[in-house]
């Protein structure tokens, strides 16, 4: 009880104590910080990409035909909830006057997408709806391939606010642009027909936007039905498609169902397409998530220089702890000899600056993860703040992606450096535990 | 003189002294590290953008382009800061590979290599003609053949340790390159949905490698004329998206980019009856860095971030130097009052502690300097031993588009660092040390104090 009494009474009354804790609450909040803004800016690349492409990606290594087949296939297995043919090429759009863009055109099934992706929630117009969204719009569509644009294409963010002007993007619902893609063709001459590229134009009438808040699909993609792109692309082909996504059903976990979905690949792929095996073994099956892992390996690397930086840096808190609590053990002597005269023992008089360092570290570490907590919760706000009040926009979705700051704090690591700062004050305080224990009474409290 | 000697004795005397400097000395070596390699970034990327974009640019967003380029561009070369001009078209294509069928929709650039050359450090950037960089829309296969440079990064894989996997011969591949043909209105010059664009074929004849991460993966470079007929900009009149300035050395850009803007504003002024004089509304006159802020700018903001984290960083060293001379002050409380008493004033007592401040200061800062000069030296032999035996790389050279890490000690950044190491020991000394020149030396020397 002594012990516990004294390390609280030490804290209240040795104002210097504070610094302590101000130490440690700094460490801990920049470090949980930044470790929470770097591991929700990850996770949101995997979101996203899991809402964009699926859980799983099948993408062969040259475009095959009878996608419905291959996906009535995948659907039959209990793992995959639903799969979505993707027919994808590039092209150019033209809006208006002077307006050319380089876009990625994708050919899709609107109502297999929906249920594989999250294609609905990223729609302007239709999101709200009750039914499945459809390439319609109540304007006349005399021969327009109806289209959904991406938001980047039609209008760029506000420099300061990084927000969209929507009043404008939705002016352009309804109207027209042209696109422009490369198909091959059949020419015939004397001594039979050879294939050759051509270029295609087609105008496309815009149904709904796309804003999936991803800055790169947002300002590159367009999608129109499969089927009108397989006859602008010139294909031959049955039901033709060169990526398929897939959904899986709910407690199938992606990394054990992409081998479900490649037994089912080969033996379609073999069976029905007649490709060798050695093709088939070259098409790439793989979980969305591990799709970015390369790009995300790379933050996850960068997350660990910053931290190992600061962390260094922060493990001035042991010296800092060292310091203050030498200087307490110095300048209170003559309590511990009189505790060690009435009978204490030396880790009695140890313990005390233990639990000292205990409690301060315990403070420190809490309001530090509080701090970090606030900091992480209202990153946007204060992002916010700072371009208003200093005109200096830090984020901004063209250089970093996402047109938030992805802000999803992480227990994990606040709970480590919880740790770790709790840790690192109790062992600041070790080496004056260990002087005040070795404190001997007759030579402090002689008289002379 | 004692208050020479004084610190000195109590620096080279008191052991704690030592963990004041380290802990100086591991602030100063992380922020000594950290800057050189997070400003050698940001400059190479600067330099780079600064040797492909010129001095000054003339340009505009606009696809349809401006017109009476050919007039400027001569009254630019007569201008005595100017060595010479180089008009250029940006724009977007179709790029189809006639051997594999794989399309892209890439940037477009059309340049007029002669020029171009001259105005910046293209010749550089190519592999097979960089000897001979004017012929460099000449296939080496077949120079009669059209020719088109492709960004490095299109083509050629990046290996792990950044070097570019380069055929040693030049492949003959071709590409089909389509466009939209825009009028000076920025209508499509060709109308119905099957003819609306205009194609023609290039082979392919050098790539370009200009450290421009976005540049490398997205543009295809062609002659300035084919590209000019392409996108229809021989419509009407003849246009460009842009002329690049190079100023000839020792002029200041940003006072020669005002003189090219003021010229800019005569010529247009004289050229209003021209039939494409609307045109020139949109056109902007920049220097490369104004004109390439919205990239380099984030690459700034995200090295003042790291300033700022780093002051935040450092607040801990200042925690620190303070509590350590609160505890050398307690401890000197009886040197204090016996100098006081032998006359020493309050500014004296100062001077001794804020002098051991700043041979802490300065202690830690050269060790830190000399610690951070010798990793930086070793740094890149040291990632690549950690590459070799851990497959470990601070930056994924098939990801990022960097080569060495930059180690290039810069004095002023050290001058900085060293003298924000001794403010922050001196601003860390100074609340213990006037508390200890406060001290009224009866108060410290009475009997039950000793």
């Amino acid at each position: 009880m002594l012990k516990f009494f004294l390390a609280l009474r030490y804290l209240k009354k040795k104002k210097i104590v504070l610094l302590s804790i101000v130490a440690v609450a700094l460490s801990t909040a920049l470090l949980v910080t930044v470790a929470s803004l770097f591991t929700a800016f990850i996770e949101a690349i995997e979101s996203s990409s899991s809402d964009y492409l699926g859980d799983i990606v099948l993408q062969p290594p040259q475009e095959f035909s009878y996608s419905d087949q291959l996906i009535a296939k995948l659907c039959g297995a209990k793992e995959i909830a639903a799969a979505s043919a993707v027919l994808s090429t590039n092209g150019l759009i033209h809006f208006g006057p002077g307006d050319v863009k380089a876009v990625s055109i994708w050919g899709i099934d609107l109502q297999s997408r929906c249920r594989v992706t999250g294609m609905k929630n990223n729609l302007l117009m239709q999101k709200n709806l009750s039914s499945v969204p459809q390439f319609k719009t109540d304007a006349d569509d005399s021969g327009a391939i109806p289209a959904f644009i991406g938001i980047g294409l039609l209008a760029q963010p506000d420099a300061k606010t990084d927000e969209y002007d929507l009043s404008k993007v939705n002016a352009f619902i309804g109207g027209d642009a042209v696109i422009t893609v490369g198909a091959v063709g059949k020419v015939s001459q004397t001594g039979g027909s050879f294939a050759n590229l051509q270029t295609r134009s087609a105008r496309i009438r815009i149904c709904d936007v796309v804003f999936t808040s991803v800055y790169d699909i947002d300002k590159r993609f367009i999608f129109v039905p499969v089927d009108s792109l397989a006859a602008l692309l010139n294909k031959q082909d049955i039901k033709p498609a060169d990526v398929i996504h897939i959904k899986c059903a709910a407690g199938s976990s992606p990394q054990y169902t992409v081998d479900v979905v490649r037994r089912i690949w080969t033996d379609f792929a073999s069976d029905r397409l007649n490709w060798p095996s050695y093709y088939i073994a070259d098409t790439e099956i793989i979980t969305s998530v591990a799709k970015q892992s390369q790009y995300t390996a790379e933050i996850r690397k960068q997350m660990g220089v910053l931290l190992v930086i600061f962390g260094v840096i922060s493990a001035g808190v042991i010296v800092l702890v060292f310091c203050i609590f030498y200087m307490i053990v110095v300048s209170k002597q003559k309590d511990l000899a009189i505790i060690r005269s009435v009978g204490g023992s030396s880790f009695t008089s140890a313990s005390i600056f233990l639990f000292f360092g205990l409690f301060i570290g315990l403070l420190g570490a809490s309001v530090g993860l509080a701090a970090g907590l606030l900091i992480t919760h209202n990153v946007n706000a204060i992002e916010r703040q700072i371009s208003v009040l200093l005109g200096l926009k830090l984020w901004s979705s063209s250089v970093y992606m996402f047109s938030r700051i992805p802000n999803h704090f992480n227990w994990c690591w606040a709970w480590r450096f919880f740790g770790a700062a709790v840790g690192a004050s109790v062992l600041g305080a070790l080496v004056p535990a260990i002087a005040a224990a070795k404190t001997i009474p007759a030579k402090i409290l002689r008289y002379e | 003189m004692y208050d020479i000697i004084l610190p000195v004795r109590f620096f080279l005397r008191r052991r704690i002294t030592i963990l004041a400097v380290l802990a100086v000395a591991l602030c100063v070596f992380t922020v000594v590290v950290v800057m050189t390699v997070m400003n050698g970034l940001v400059a190479d990327f600067t330099d780079k953008n600064h040797a492909f974009f010129s001095d000054c640019i003339v340009s505009t967003d606009s696809l349809v382009g401006f017109g009476l380029y050919d007039e400027f561009i001569s009254r630019l070369e007569k201008c005595d800061f100017v060595v010479s001009a180089s008009p250029v078209i940006n724009t977007f294509g179709l790029v189809e590979s006639e051997s594999s069928g794989k399309n892209a929709a890439l940037d477009l650039m059309g340049i007029d290599i002669a020029r171009h050359i001259k105005t910046t450090d293209f010749a550089d950037t190519l592999y097979y003609r960089r000897d001979l960089p004017s012929l460099a829309f000449e296939p080496l296969y077949d120079i009669n053949l059209g020719g088109c440079i492709v960004g490095v990064d299109l083509l050629v894989e990046r290996q792990k340790s950044g070097q570019y996997r380069q055929l040693s011969y030049l492949p003959m591949w071709s590409y089909l390159i389509t466009c939209f043909p825009l009028t000076p209105k920025g209508a499509l010059a060709k109308t119905g949905t099957q003819l609306s664009a205009n194609s023609a074929t290039f082979y392919y004849s050098d790539n370009s490698n200009s450290g421009l991460a976005k540049i490398d993966s997205t543009v295809v470079y062609i002659p300035f004329d084919s590209l000019q007929s392409l996108c229809g900009m021989d419509i009407g009149a003849k246009r460009t998206s842009a002329i690049f300035v190079k100023f000839k050395d020792g002029f200041n850009i940003n006072v020669c980019t005002d003189k090219v803007s003021l010229l800019w504003q005569d010529f247009i002024s004289q050229k209003s009856d021209f039939m494409l004089a609307y045109l020139f509304g949109t056109v902007r006159v920049e220097d490369w860095k104004t004109y390439r802020r919205e990239t380099i700018a984030p690459m700034e903001k995200e090295q003042t971030m790291m300033i700022l984290l780093f002051a935040l960083v450092g607040l801990i060293t200042v925690f620190i130097i303070f509590v350590i001379f609160y505890m050398i002050i307690s401890r000197k409380s009886r040197d204090i009052g016996i100098l006081k008493s032998l006359g020493v004033s309050k500014s004296g007592i100062v001077r001794v502690f804020l002098r051991l401040a700043f041979l802490v200061g300065i202690c830690g800062a050269v060790v830190g300097i000399l610690s951070a000069l010798v990793f930086l030296a070793n740094i890149n032999r040291l990632e690549g031993w950690l590459f070799d035996k851990f497959g470990f790389q601070m930056w994924n050279r098939e990801i990022y588009a960097i080569n060495e890490i930059p180690n290039e000690i810069k004095p002023i950044l050290l001058a900085v660092v060293a003298a924000c190491a001794v403010a922050a020991c001196l601003l860390g000394a100074l609340l213990p040390t006037l508390g200890a020149a406060g001290r009224k030396c009866v108060d410290v020397l009475k009997v039950n104090q000793l």
